[in-house]
């Protein structure tokens, strides 16, 4: 942890540059005649990614660079409610989107949508709830674009970069960030996607080198559950509960809800994001989405893995601990790597999580983008816009979004990043019953879902901010966590929210329909729902110029 | 080329939203809702965490809790490989009808035909 470790920043530094290239020249890649000029080609790749493809890219876009960061050092921390609940939340994660994924291709692709909240404007015609969408989609993403900046820095942290000194600390995020910038405003989509393909090879060997190897270093697995159980058992006694534990090994039957509430609230939220919508319309025809729910679940495994690496950790007894001299768990899977590896496979490791954090900030930022220029700013400000503004003007705004990320990482504590990326999943689980319900049935009232989507962000908010009792004990991940009303036990508050945000929608509708309210005008057909590319009336390379029709 | 142009669909002002009858797609067939069902046990079961927090029996040296999790995860993806089958099969089945006759038998009218 002294100096620098020269093997492993080489390495480092190569692949990604390797990397950065492979995103410049991706420009060239599946190009049509109108180049990148047009919106539809720069932020969705021009729709036309086969099975593979999108696998990868919904792959390097599901599993981010926080991901293989924070929850092994959940686990590391706080035991299993922390951080296992990735693993059923991306079971459950599959059978969900296959419910509503083919139908939101078709109906995006024969109406020129590209965001979800064009999905919106076109079943309720209504510009409020499209306005709340865009804007909850624009604030949920940006954390999560700044995390992916945290886990680059903490990569750069253990290789020995940053410390007491600001400017060791920050120019190589700098840098990073600028690569990162300078091809995605060059390539658009297209960079990621293909850089997405590098990103889950090396991942892929990384874990299963490291799953294959490490075990058997300290014992066997049996070994390694024995030590994290005794860990997790061990007392730490709290001002507010003097019987704590350090963490959980098993769920005890109050903390049952809490786990199920946290895998299936999280898979729910996940295909609301703005960037998992982005990479699901970017597939060439609509059943490409349901091929992948059959293939994706072998990231699950390899997440299951990793967390389970946080564990090994514990045995291997290793001490994350940033160069400012405090503990940082974020640190524990670099270290754990830096440790037990030589240098070389040490440098591979932090190049595929480096890289793996520059996959999912390229997608967001450009989603992001997407959702301003044509929920915002076409819709409110300049109406007549053509191709080439709105390319350009998201390509600014993409810009624009990973500064604003870049630095709220340089600026402020980790922690509030960290709390933010909370909020932000809480935010965008209020957007499912618009967009989600609306795509099998109009039943419920735009204003009724406009003052859902209000109540379940309010609650959500300050419940969140509230702290919570009930949880168990760790830091970050309790402020996920509060009592649910009338259940007794805590749960996850995003999805209390969304229960409640449903509650009144309900009630609401029912009263607004009692009063024939008008429920605007649906420009969609029910046929829409399952058209397939080469029907009739269903573009492959839509144009965006003009309204969505 | 001309099926690539796009065709503005006539604006639907409804209040209530109910053409949705007029698609046979549209309604739920027997096929649909063993899909569903398929499906919906793939996200309950695996969230019904009182049946498998346990430690024992271990597999592979793995506590029962964590195993179980990962052997769902093929399950799962089983899940979703029988629902994609199944409405891929019901959707040829639709094509071939559409290219046969247009009106002649659609996949709900067919259950409730052999119900008689």
């Amino acid at each position: 942890m002294t100096g620098i470790n020269g093997v492993a920043l080489a390495i480092l530094i190569v692949l990604f540059v390797a990397v950065a290239v492979m995103g410049f020249l991706a420009a060239r890649w599946r190009r049509s005649e109108t180049g990148l000029g047009s919106l539809e080609e720069w932020g969705l790749g021009g729709r036309r990614f086969g099975t593979w493809v999108t696998w990868f890219l919904l792959g390097g876009d599901l599993y981010t660079a926080y991901t293989f960061i924070a929850v092994p050092a959940a686990m590391f921390t706080a035991g299993a409610v922390s951080g296992f609940f990735a693993v059923p939340y991306t079971i459950v994660l599959y059978p969900i989107i296959f419910f509503f994924l083919a139908r939101m291709w078709s109906v995006a692709h024969r109406h020129g949508f590209v965001t979800p909240a064009d999905i919106v404007q076109g079943r309720y015609g209504s510009r409020g709830l499209s306005l709340a969408i865009a804007v909850t989609g624009i604030l949920a993403t940006m954390p999560y674009i700044a995390l992916q900046l945290v886990g680059i820095q903490a990569v750069l942290e253990v290789v020995g970069l940053g410390g007491r000194s600001a400017l060791a600390r920050d120019i190589p995020l700098f840098i990073a960030f600028v690569v990162l910038a300078a091809y995605t405003y060059s390539s658009g989509l297209r960079a990621p996607a293909m850089i997405a393909v590098v990103k889950d090879l090396l991942i892929y060997i990384v874990i299963i080198v490291a799953v294959l190897y490490l075990p058997g270093q300290f014992g066997g697995w049996h070994a390694i559950f024995d030590a994290a159980q005794a860990k997790m058992a061990t007392p730490k006694p709290t001002a507010a509960n003097p019987q704590a534990v350090t963490g959980v090994f098993v769920p005890t039957a109050k903390q049952y809800w809490a786990y199920a509430s946290l895998a299936l609230g999280s898979a729910l939220a996940l295909f609301m994001y703005p960037h998992s919508v982005t990479a699901a319309l970017s597939a060439k025809d609509r059943s490409t989405g349901r091929r992948n729910a059959m293939i994706l679940p072998a990231y699950s495994l390899l997440l299951g893995l990793l967390a389970l690496l946080g564990f090994v950790a514990i045995k291997a007894g290793t001490k994350p601990i940033g160069l400012d001299g405090k503990v940082n768990p974020q640190l524990v899977i670099p270290q754990l790597f830096e440790d037990h590896f030589p240098s070389w496979f040490a440098g591979v490791a932090f190049a595929a999580i480096a890289i793996g954090a520059l996959v999912p900030a390229a997608i967001m930022s450009i989603a992001a983008a997407n959702l301003f220029t044509r929920n915002i700013y076409r819709a409110f400000f300049r109406p007549d816009a053509s191709d080439a503004t709105e390319a350009k003007v998201s390509k600014i705004v993409s810009l624009l979004t990973k500064l604003g990320a870049l630095g709220f990482v340089l600026l402020l504590d980790k922690q509030n990043a960290l709390n933010f990326q909370l909020l932000g999943g809480i935010w965008i689980l209020q957007t499912l019953p618009s967009v989600v319900i609306g795509l099998f049935t109009r039943w419920f009232h735009r204003w009724a879902l406009l003052a859902g989507w209000a109540v379940g962000m309010v609650y959500g908010t300050v419940t969140a901010y509230g702290g919570c009792t009930a949880c168990t004990a760790s830091t970050h991940f309790g402020n996920s966590l509060a009592v649910v009303p009338g259940l007794g036990q805590a749960g996850y508050i995003g999805f209390t929210a969304l229960l409640l945000n449903l509650v009144v929608a309900a009630v609401l509708t029912l009263i607004l329909r009692a009063a024939k309210v008008s429920n605007g005008t649906d420009i969609t057909r029910p046929a829409d729902y399952f058209a397939d590319a080469g029907d009739r009336g269903v573009a492959q390379q839509l144009d965006v110029r003009g309204s969505i029709h | 080329m001309a099926e690539d142009a796009v065709e503005p669909a006539p604006p639907q002002g409804s209040a209530t939203g109910s053409v949705e009858q007029t698609d046979p797609r549209w309604r739920p067939s027997p096929t649909k809702v063993v899909a569903g069902l398929v499906l919906l046990a793939g996200i309950v079961l695996p969230l019904l965490v009182g049946t498998y927090a346990s430690v024992e029996p271990r597999i592979l040296g793995f506590p029962f809790f964590y195993a179980y999790q990962l052997i769902w995860v093929f399950l799962a993806a089983g899940c979703c490989a029988i629902a994609f089958l199944l409405l891929r099969a019901e959707q040829r089945r639709f094509e071939a009808r559409s290219r046969d006759g247009g009106t002649a038998g659609t996949p709900g009218q067919d259950a409730s035909e052999e119900h008689r």
